[in-house]
């Protein structure tokens, strides 16, 4: 499991891969939490090499969320359609509150604007 | 700030919160938490002594805080409910938001002295005890868990089976089931994010709200109702950044209507006598804690005689198994229109196939299943 992160401009994107499960997500959730931070207006979460989200994933995109909205940022999300990801994200209903895109381009289309 | 009124004493009396059935299990005691200021996270328990809160020693409770008074203000209890009296303090006590001489402070409402905030908890001793022992062994807290799950029903119109294996990490999962009245049967399972005796411990406060058959001004028989009390109550910037899932189920014995709502959680199935089909009782809404005010919606489902509600957690689809092959819910939906087998329990039978499929004797997240025969 690992995590990046490029800036381009106002845009920050982040990517997730691997299994953000049990062991080690703690660290990752927390690094996410730390990367979202940074004062870009559009931030990109890009879990669509990611196989599993856990539930303390979850929390840490949801924190992250309000944490970018709360100054005024947008945070979006890139996941695979019918993907386990996205069974996650819809059934915790992430997807209402941050808005998911099934390609990076869309995203950061969505983030920037 | 308008001068303290005598009716405002009067006015919280009644409405004094939880008013739950007495029960024998009921060991309730009063707790200020610090929520605000300095210390933030202390717990006093407010019992038979009457306790004065300061700024520095000799008071009980010290308040690192320039704007609190040397002797600011006397808390206890006075007929079971929870007193605080201003002890002529410069800058004043105020209780929920109004400067006060003396007031009932309810469950649930907090005593601002200077920028210091206090919480009135009313809460299980064994409740506290546990979540204060944050070194506290796992097992003990699966133990403690365990104490709280209902006995199987095996008579009457409803019989429940059920299994909940902690994992060795516990998940935080959690379910009940009882009688709202003779004619009304509640079921529910929650799942708080994280692993851990936090999470476990923040599962096990959800569900005191969720065992109570009467919560003053919300009807425990309206599922989506029920989802925005939890929601009102455990908000995650006040819990440590929890949030769980929730399914929460009403049946009408009289109907046989299934009211039931889905709280970021996935579907509960319905399977029928025959063992022909499943049906998913599934809505769309979000995790409880995520988003202040967001409104819950339910749905309804007939239940023909003699159908199964299978009721459970993500872990017993959500896992990787040891060898080759994959293993996910369509998997386990499969798994619950199999035959019956006289021999098991439901509950084993399909905890022991899933540990058979996935080659995995212990899981990463609790395996948590309820089966309940709706005849």
């Amino acid at each position: 499991m690992s995590i990046s992160h490029e800036d381009t401009g106002n845009l920050r994107r982040i990517v997730i891969s691997g299994r953000l499960d049990v062991e080690g997500t703690d660290s990752v959730a927390a690094q996410l939490v730390e990367l979202t931070q940074a004062p870009k207006k559009g931030i990109v979460v890009d879990l669509s090499s990611l196989k599993f989200l856990a539930s303390i994933g979850i929390r840490a995109l949801i924190e992250s969320a309000k944490a970018v909205k709360a100054r005024g940022g947008k945070m979006v999300l890139v996941a695979k359609s019918g993907s386990t990801v996205m069974m996650s994200i819809k059934a915790t209903g992430v997807d209402q509150f941050v808005p998911v895109f099934g390609s990076s381009a869309d995203a950061e289309k969505a983030a920037a604007a | 700030m308008d001068p303290p009124k005598h009716d405002d004493v009067t006015r919280t009396v009644i409405a004094r919160p939880g008013a739950p059935e007495a029960s024998a299990d009921d060991d309730r005691a009063h707790y200020l938490v610090v929520v605000e200021g300095d210390g933030a996270g202390r717990r006093f328990e407010v019992g038979g002594e009457n306790l004065v809160v300061g700024r520095t020693k000799p008071a009980d409770i010290v308040v690192s805080d320039v704007l609190a008074s040397r002797n600011h203000c006397r808390v206890g209890l006075v007929m079971g409910e929870l007193f605080v009296t201003d002890l002529g303090s410069s800058n004043g006590t105020y209780v929920a938001g109004k400067r006060i001489n003396k007031a009932i402070v309810s469950a649930g409402e907090r005593i601002t002295i200077g920028s210091t905030v206090l919480e009135h908890e009313w809460r299980s001793k064994r409740e506290v005890m546990a979540a204060q022992a944050t070194d506290m062994d796992l097992d003990r807290a699966k133990q403690y868990v365990r104490s709280l799950l209902p006995a199987p029903l095996e008579s009457g119109p409803i019989r429940t089976d059920w299994v909940l294996q902690p994992s060795a990490k516990l998940g935080g999962d959690l379910f009940g089931y009882h009688f709202i009245d003779e004619k009304t049967f509640a079921i529910y399972l929650l799942d708080v994010t994280g692993h851990g005796t936090g999470a476990a411990m923040h599962a096990v406060s959800v569900m005191n709200v969720l065992r109570q058959r009467s919560v003053p001004g919300v009807d425990m028989k309206d599922p989506a109702r029920a989802a925005a009390h939890l929601n009102e109550m455990f908000p995650m910037e006040r819990h440590g950044g929890m949030l769980l899932s929730l399914w929460y189920g009403v049946f009408d014995l009289a109907t046989r209507n299934l009211a039931f709502t889905s709280a970021g959680h996935h579907a509960s199935y319905l399977v029928d006598a025959q063992r022909s089909s499943s049906s998913a009782l599934d809505v769309s809404n979000v995790l409880i804690g995520m988003i202040p005010g967001y409104t819950y919606r339910s749905e309804s489902a007939q239940v023909p005689p003699g159908s199964t509600l299978y009721v459970f957690s993500d872990g017993v689809f959500e896992i990787e198994p040891a060898g080759a092959g994959a293993w996910g819910l369509d998997d386990f939906i499969a798994l619950l229109t199999a035959p019956a087998e006289p021999a098991r329990r439901e509950s084993r039978r399909i905890l022991e196939t899933v540990v058979a499929r996935t080659g995995r004797e212990a899981f990463e997240d609790d395996f948590t299943l309820v089966a309940t025969a709706l005849l």
